[in-house]
């Protein structure tokens, strides 16, 4: 009974991870700075948030455990990524306790750097998912 | 009798091949409704969107609804045929004014 639980648990992961392939595509975000990004990029805090939260959407409490810095830097690496749209918040309603939970999840994809006719392009790709873009579209009528 | 102007057969039922493609049409469509309606469904969980949920509600009646209604149909033995085109009718129109409401209303 455990076993077929953590099958079917398994198996929900998949399709989950299927369709997230399937239904985000990366958009070029607008022209961003390279040595913000390259600084950002410097900070192992900042290297941990974005390679967890391309996994599964994490709260800040959780990404502290994961992180070998201060609860402080965590928040703070938070703003500076979501202010420049690598990370994207998501405030979800906490039925029990009653009180709001906001869990973090990487939006950025691929940096691509083009080193050409004596300038250097920094290019921004981030993850959009189809049902994110819908409500956009909705909500924009 | 009152003349029906958007009646297309004229008496005689339709060919085989043509009602086929109707009911495949019909659960292609209810098919891809349920889809919709579940990518809105994520917009409404993910970004807290009131318009969405209206948005997944009238997917689910314009599209979904009539095939649900014909399970009805074909498992409960009381509803007949014409039960069965009154209720997917009613449920499609809801749909559509559900899906307009969704637009209207101030997110």
């Amino acid at each position: 009974m455990h076993k077929k639980g953590a099958a079917l648990l398994q198996a929900l992961q998949r399709w989950k991870r299927l369709y997230r392939r399937w239904a985000t595509s990366s958009v070029v975000s607008e022209e961003p700075d390279v040595e913000t990004i390259g600084s950002l990029l410097a900070d192992p805090t900042v290297r941990t948030i974005l390679a967890r939260t391309s996994q599964e959407p994490m709260s800040a409490t959780t990404l502290c455990d994961h992180c070998e810095s201060s609860k402080a830097t965590v928040y703070r690496r938070l703003d500076d990524l979501s202010d420049l749209g690598l990370v994207s918040a998501q405030t979800l309603p906490d039925l029990d306790g009653g009180h709001h939970r906001t869990v973090y999840r990487a939006t950025l994809s691929r940096i691509t750097v083009t080193v050409r006719d004596g300038e250097i392009d920094l290019e921004v790709r981030e993850r959009e998912d189809m049902a994110d873009r819908f409500t956009r579209l909705v909500e924009e009528m | 009798m009152l003349a029906l102007p958007l009646q297309l057969w004229e008496g005689a039922i339709p060919p085989g091949w043509v009602l086929s493609l109707i009911q495949a049409t019909d659960v292609l469509s209810a098919v891809l409704g349920l889809g919709i309606a579940a990518v809105a469904f994520r917009g409404y969980r993910r970004n807290g969107s009131r318009p969405m949920l209206y948005l997944t509600a009238g997917f689910l009646l314009a599209f979904s609804a009539p095939v649900a209604v014909l399970a009805l149909y074909l498992f409960v033995p009381g509803i007949t045929g014409t039960h069965f085109g009154i209720g997917s009718r009613v449920s499609q129109t809801l749909g559509l004014l559900t899906i307009l409401y969704a637009l209207w209303t101030p997110s």
